[in-house]
């Protein structure tokens, strides 16, 4: 029996900050989230699959999919003619509501509703085989639905499709052991984006998403292709991504130019060209510091990225950052101020009440409760006033 | 450092004088004029050098009028109770310092020791209160406030705090709270217009499913419309036809009016029956009618008639005939005789052209003179040429024509010939004469030559003879004549002469005639016997005919025949009208029922009209629907373009994640200020909220504690009042805010006494203080003296003071 687990396809996924980019590549990279989904339905074919597990967020958002919804019907017709069938669950971004899904999926298409229930089929091995699952109906879902997904059937082989978040509260919270208690044999998750292998027999996996989605998405992306015989699931990941984000740096020192960053990026840029997938680039100048001030401001004026972004060159620079590096002779000022003092200075609450407008604003909000956002906004603090004080 | 001596060389209108100072504090007395603010602006510029002579600072240069030297010298005693003097002189750049630690002079970068690091400004900024100062208070905000304290604090922190009001502006650059133009605010407004026209985006999921109901019901509202209009064609359809044979349903609907019942219907056979029969009775009649006898003609008739009447008479006459043609020969013999004789005499004369009628026969005597017979021929013959032409053209003619004109020119030829001849001989004779003899005359021989004569004598014998024989014949012939004559009668009174000149044929004629007339009759008869006997037939037939039509007619009752066929025609129209009837409701079938309805053609075409008025609109809205349908079907593909929704999408998540930035870039700045701040706040171990602290008491100790707090809230101060009661600092009356003042700048000169130990000078130019406010103010200077010198000059002496800390300006100047 084999069958693919995929997740997170976001399909109609916005791409931002490209707009420097010339018209096709904006257009590729728009379209990329439906190239991986090809990726994934040509793979099934070819592999002559039993199914193909969705493991939620299909859709970037649920408020104008139709042309995804036509495509995902005609990619699922494909598959019935291959006589795959679809096991599709709704997530956080795609959840179920009135309206939406108009289309009409082909009947070897089964979506499971907001209760958990078990889907079962008999794969072409002859294997009985138990699928359980439940869509999202709401953005966040805060109940334990995992205490919902029976105990393991009268299956040959059974698998638990879960969008959730491991630990997170607002996205149906679970634990490993929790869905280990389950006995099913294999869990696909979905909603975290960066694949991962949380537990090896039975496998409990995060298939991540099918293509990086902005710079944070680092890697290359897919799908797994899972092959189950004789009772050994084999795993085996398959890429999807055409383009691949990642971040990479150069040192700068007080003798380099414009020309001379330009220089040692294009180095940079020349390991990442490949012919399969494109690389987008976030490169980060360390050493900053050291860069005379109109060299500094020649950057922040995007001279350098611009001069990329004409360059046709296969691997694509995306953004470009300054680190500045503290110099402590030039602080003055103990260390152990600033350690002590940054305890009150990166609180969560007082950054959320600094100003209530700004607050008020949901973007701003979401991006407040990152759970990394206090982090990065003290490397970024740092950043500036490193900055600030050497250019002063 | 405890200032404890100032020594003047000249400044102003000091010139060589000297004064020593309380360490705690030192009251310094004087009218106005008097010198104490010269005398506090010597402090100050011993400290931090003299003024410029450029500019409004001249006046405060102070050079001395009278010529002495210009500078002093400020005698201090630090912790340690080590002596330090600052000597300073006119000289370049504020003047020369020369500082002495002890007994020994030390380098002049050693007045920071003093100073704290302080500037001038610093200096008159926080420890000299005077008229001028004052007036900070109005300006005075947290930042300002916490600057200073800062700058006090901890090293480079004024460059630390600058760095951070840097960071601030900077923030205020991305952001601010009731900014307009900020970056980070036009995301957030232009976040707010995306958002918003997206809202106005139809929900796509939802819009498509309204336009596929739409498009449902379009179509179903076509599908009935669609039935309703083949509905109402049929109608149309239907009606019209109807329309179209209403002329013929009229002329049914009346010709069904018509009575064309038949009580006794002609059967066919009685009919053919009655017609052979009525055509037979009438071919006989006319058989009958046409063999009419056979009669003789009149002409026959009468012919015969006559015969009858006069039948002994006829049959004499034809008893007679013999007689007749018997008598008729006879007469035709004497007329051939008399001819014969006639030519005989005419050959003679022919033969004797000299021979005359009048000659006579000579006698002998005479004869016998005539012996000497002269004779003169006159042979003058003349040639008939006319004749002979003639002939000779007939010749011609004979010769070269054919059939009858040929024997016809041939006989003329030949008698052309024959007369010629005949003329030339007569021509011969005639010429002779006898012109000699008297007697011959007289006997009629005139002219003729005696041969002749003589000649003639046998003709005239003969002639004679002849003449004589022609007299008998004709006395015969007259005889004859007279016979014929009465028979010719006879026969012209029974009319029975005719063309013929021959009488026997004349009666052979009638009765032969007669004979064929009487043959003719019999036949007649015969026939008409045979005649009347098929007569005879036909009536009987003919009443047999009569018997059988007769019988017919009776079952009909009719009369006659023509009764028959007027009923026949009748019937026969009758059976027109049935048929056309029929054929009517074979053409209008169901229609007559259907047309039946309708009491008018108007009804019916009304009724049509507004079924065609109806077809039209049907037809119209099937066309509106037509279109409705691709309407929405068009609008559904539009559903289906993303293109600006997609657009709008990649707009929002580019506008967020801008605004993300800005933000971050924002709180980083803003963070890195507060983080600089509060890590200078630690570093200067939170000086500025002790100050706050210390302010607040002094403040509540001046104001005999009707103010117990002071704050400050978004760059303003803030005064809490003993009833909890908050006023603005602008709120407060002159003499309160000069206590506040004083409360803060006392505050802040102590809060970093450790770090600057400078005398505060105190100008009360400005203060209008009553005694009880006066008598606060001593006491909060004594006990601020305890921490840090306090130099206060002022024209009010409270009696309460100590002596010893008093210098009496008008006492010194009167010196």
């Amino acid at each position: 029996m084999k069958f693919i687990h995929a997740a997170d396809l976001h399909l109609d996924t916005p791409f931002v900050s490209i707009s420097n980019f010339s018209n096709s590549l904006q257009e590729e990279l728009k379209k990329s989230t439906y190239t991986a989904a090809d990726k994934v339905f040509e793979t099934a074919v070819t592999e002559e699959v039993d199914f193909v597990i969705l493991a939620g967020d299909t859709y970037d958002n649920t408020e104008r999919t139709l042309s995804a919804q036509i495509y995902l019907q005609g990619q699922f017709e494909r598959l019935r003619e291959h006589g795959i069938k679809v096991y599709l669950v709704y997530g956080n971004h795609d959840y179920y509501r009135n309206d939406f899904s108009v289309i009409k999926m082909p009947d070897n298409v089964t979506i499971f509703g907001d209760e958990v229930t078990t889907s079962e089929m008999t794969a072409s091995d002859g294997q009985h085989v138990g699928i359980t699952g439940f869509s999202y109906y709401q953005n966040h879902i805060s109940d334990d639905m995992v205490a919902n997904y029976s105990a393991r059937g009268n299956y040959d082989y059974q698998i638990g499709i879960l969008h959730a978040g491991i630990g997170d509260g607002n996205y149906a919270p679970f634990t490993v052991n929790e869905l280990l208690t389950k006995g099913y044999d294999y869990w696909a998750l979905g909603h975290i984006h960066k694949r991962e292998i949380l537990h090896k027999n039975p496998m409990i996996i995060y298939a991540g998403d099918t293509q990086g989605r902005n710079q944070n998405e680092l890697g290359t992306k897919g799908f797994y292709l899972v092959n189950v015989e004789n009772g050994m699931t084999n795993t085996k990941f398959v890429p999807s991504s055409i383009f691949v984000w990642k971040s990479t740096g150069i040192t700068a020192d007080e003798s380099d130019t414009i020309d001379s960053l330009f220089d040692k990026i294009t180095d940079v840029l020349a390991k990442y060209d490949e012919t399969e997938v494109k690389y987008l680039i976030t490169l980060t100048i360390n050493g900053a510091q050291h860069l005379g001030e109109n060299v500094i401001r020649s950057i922040e004026r995007n001279e350098l990225l611009n001069h990329f972004s004409v360059t046709d060159s296969h691997t694509i620079l995306y953004k470009i950052y300054t680190k500045f590096d503290r110099n402590p002779q030039l602080i003055g000022i103990d260390q152990k101020y600033w350690d002590e003092s940054s305890k009150d200075i990166f609180d969560l609450n007082d950054v959320k009440d600094m100003d209530n407008r700004l607050f008020g604003e949901e973007v701003i909000r979401q991006h407040i409760d990152n759970p990394k956002f206090i982090e990065h906004i003290k490397e970024l603090t740092k950043n500036t006033i490193n900055k600030k004080y050497i250019g002063d | 450092m405890k200032l404890t001596k100032v020594k003047i060389y000249g400044f102003g209108k000091w010139s060589d004088v000297e004064w020593n100072f309380n360490r705690d504090y030192q009251v310094i007395y004087g009218n106005n004029e008097i010198g104490k603010t010269t005398l506090l602006t010597f402090i100050q510029s011993i400290l931090f050098g003299f003024a410029s002579a450029r500019g409004d600072e001249k006046f405060q240069q102070y050079k001395p009028k009278n010529g002495s030297n210009y500078g002093g010298e400020l005698q201090f005693v630090d912790k340690n109770n080590i002596t330090w003097i600052v000597r300073r002189v006119d000289g370049k750049n504020g003047g020369d310092v020369t500082i002495y630690r002890g007994d020994q002079q030390v380098p002049e970068t050693l007045i920071t020791q003093i100073t704290g690091g302080f500037t001038k400004e610093d200096f008159v900024g926080s420890h000299v209160l005077n008229d001028t100062s004052i007036m900070s208070i109005y300006k005075l905000n947290e930042e300002q406030l916490e600057t200073e304290i800062m700058a006090v604090g901890a090293v480079g922190s004024k460059e630390w705090l600058l760095t951070a009001d840097s960071l601030e502006k900077s923030s205020e650059e991305i952001y601010k709270a009731r900014g307009r133009k900020q970056p980070l605010i036009e995301r957030i407004e232009e976040h707010d217009k995306l958002v918003k026209h997206k809202s106005e985006f139809e929900n796509q999921q939802v819009a498509y499913e309204k336009s596929s109901k739409n498009l449902e019901l379009a179509n179903k509202q076509y599908a009935d419309n669609t039935q309703n209009l083949k509905k109402i064609t049929e109608q149309r359809d239907e009606l019209s036809s109807l329309n179209k044979k209403w002329s013929k349903f009229v002329s049914y609907r009346e010709l069904s009016q018509v009575d064309v019942s038949l009580s006794n219907p002609i059967s066919r056979n009685d009919w053919d029956q009655s017609l052979q029969l009525d055509q037979e009775l009438q071919t006989l009649r006319q058989n009958m009618g046409q063999v009419n006898s056979f009669k003789l003609d009149d002409e026959d008739k009468e012919f015969r008639d006559y015969y009858q009447a006069n039948k002994d008479d006829l049959d004499y006459l034809n008893a007679q005939k013999s007689t007749i043609r018997d008598l008729q020969f006879q007469q035709k013999n004497l007329n051939q005789q008399l001819n014969d004789n006639d030519v005989k005499i005419d050959s003679l004369y022919a033969s004797n052209r000299n021979c005359d009628d009048n000659m006579q026969l000579l006698t002998e005597d005479e004869l016998l003179r005539l012996n000497t017979p002269k004779t003169t021929s006159d042979n003058s013959r003349n040639l008939n040429w006319p004749i002979i032409g003639l002939s000779l053209v007939a010749l011609v003619l004979a010769t070269f024509m054919s059939g009858a004109l040929r024997i016809g020119a041939g006989l003329i030829f030949v008698a052309g010939i024959l007369y010629a001849w005949h003329e030339n001989q007569q021509t011969t004779t005639t010429t002779m004469h006898n012109n000699d003899l008297e007697f011959l005359d007289k006997k009629g021989y005139k002219g003729l030559s005696v041969p002749d004569i003589q000649a003639l004598q046998n003709v005239i014998r003969q002639l004679q003879d002849l003449n004589a024989e022609q007299d008998n014949l004709e006395k015969l012939l007259h005889a004859t004549d007279a016979k014929l004559d009465q028979w010719k009668s006879q026969l012209n009174d029974f009319g029975l002469l005719d063309s013929s000149d021959n009488l026997s044929e004349n009666i052979e004629h009638y009765f032969s005639r007669l004979s064929a007339i009487n043959t003719k009759l019999e036949l007649m008869e015969k026939n008409n016997l045979e005649n009347k006997q098929l007569q005879q037939n036909k009536l009987n037939q003919i009443s047999d005919l009569q018997i059988k039509l007769n019988n017919i007619l009776k079952r009909y009752s009719m009369r006659t025949t023509d009764d028959l066929m007027r009923l026949h025609s009748e019937q026969l129209q009758k059976r027109g009208i049935i048929n056309k009837l029929e054929q009517d409701r074979e053409i209008l079938g169901d229609d007559i029922e259907l047309l039946s309805r309708f009491s008018s053609e108007t009804e019916l075409q009304n009724k049509l009209d507004s079924i065609e008025r109806e077809f039209r609109s049907l037809s119209q809205q099937n066309n509106d629907l037509n279109r409705q349908i691709g309407s929405i079907k068009t609008k559904r593909e539009q559903i289906f373009n993303n293109t600006e929704y997609q657009k709008l999408i990649d707009d929002i998540a580019q506008n967020e994640t801008d605004m993300i930035e800005l933000y971050d870039e924002w709180l980083a700045d803003k963070l890195a200020s507060k983080w600089i701040h509060s890590m200078l706040d630690l570093a200067t171990e939170n000086r500025y909220p002790k100050m706050l602290k210390r302010a607040a008491h002094y403040f509540e100790l001046l104001t005999n504690g009707n103010y117990i707090d002071i704050l400050f809230d978004s760059n303003s101060l803030k005064l809490t009042r003993r009833d909890k009661v908050e006023f603005d600092v602008h709120e407060l009356s002159k003499a309160t805010t000069v206590q506040l003042y004083i409360s803060l700048r006392l505050a802040f000169v102590i809060e970093i006494s450790d770090l600057v130990d400078l005398p505060i000078l105190i100008d009360d130019a400005f203060v209008d203080f009553d005694r009880i406010r006066t008598n606060s103010i001593f006491e909060l200077i004594k006990e601020v003296s305890a921490d840090n010198q306090v130099i206060y000059v002022t024209a009010n002496l409270n009696t309460e003071l100590p002596g010893d800390h008093i210098i009496n300006l008008e006492e010194v100047s009167n010196d």
